[in-house]
């Protein structure tokens, strides 16, 4: 069977054509944005499980007197910061004083050793 | 041919109807999808600020902890030191006090740092406070700084 077509049928079918390639191609295009979409939602989703998971250990670390929510947190970070440096400090000084001490002792054993090569037994 | 052309037509409208459904429910999917995750950063910023704030306090607590430990070792260190440090000094003052015992009763002309002559001397008893001797006035008791730099190294009260 011989298929003939007037011209604007011919016509009206390009377009046709031509349009629902385009129409397909924009559907194309909106699918993968909104698969890019669902997979940001899917990983701020699993993130804020994460967080909820860690944070119910985390806030038992963090006394009821500091507050509640990210400022309380914070302020006790800030708290615990300054008990940081206190306590390097610490050690700072201790080493220090060991040092002091373990000269002190080396000179102590010196002047030992000294008496004992004066003891005549 | 008529035929052909309505099924054509048909055809033609019925994947304009498919595409055009499709293309709404992408659109309203995506639509949606971004509203839900503009709703989820919304929710979620805060606490991701109280989960860092928390993440730091628990990360300067276990610093904290480690440095408490480390300044416990050194204050144990510390006392362990002073323990050495007394046990040789009270083992130089025995020492000392058993080097020093052999003079007890000897016998020697001694002269002060000041001049003063105590002709012959008797040692009857000999510390770290000083020694006392027996002289034929008398019990006479000598302080180390009184002594001759030669006798004060004799006693060991120079070491």
């Amino acid at each position: 069977m011989k298929l003939s077509l007037k011209p604007s049928t011919s016509l009206l079918l390009f377009t046709v054509t031509c349009l629902c390639l385009t129409s397909c191609k924009e559907t194309q295009e909106l699918q993968k944005q909104l698969d890019e979409a669902n997979a940001k939602v899917q990983a701020v989703q699993m993130e804020s499980a994460e967080i909820d998971k860690k944070m119910a250990d985390y806030r038992k670390e963090i006394p009821a007197y500091a507050g509640v929510g990210a400022a309380g947190a914070k302020q006790y970070a800030v708290q615990l910061a300054a008990e940081l440096i206190s306590v390097e400090n610490q050690v700072a000084q201790a080493q220090e004083t060991i040092k002091q001490a373990e000269a002190e002792l080396e000179q102590a054993k010196k002047e030992l050793q000294t008496v004992k090569s004066k003891d005549p037994r | 041919m008529k035929n052909f052309l309505a099924l054509l037509l048909f055809a033609g409208g019925f994947a304009a109807w498919y595409l055009y459904n499709q293309h709404n429910e992408a659109k309203e999917g995506l639509e949606s999808a971004q509203l839900q995750l503009a709703d989820l950063e919304k929710n979620i910023t805060g606490r991701r600020a109280e989960f860092q704030a928390a993440s730091s306090v628990i990360a300067i607590k276990g610093k904290i902890a480690s440095k408490k430990t480390e300044l416990a070792d050194l204050n144990k260190k510390l006392q362990d030191t002073h323990a050495a440090q007394n046990n040789t000094m009270k083992e130089k003052q025995a020492t000392l006090a058993a080097i020093r015992q052999k003079f007890i009763g000897q016998t020697m002309p001694m002269a002060l740092a000041s001049g003063r002559d105590l002709g012959q001397v008797r040692i009857i008893k000999i510390d770290e406070a000083g020694l006392s001797v027996a002289t034929t006035s008398g019990v006479v008791k000598i302080l180390p700084n009184e002594l001759t730099q030669a006798l004060r190294a004799q006693f060991l009260y120079s070491l």
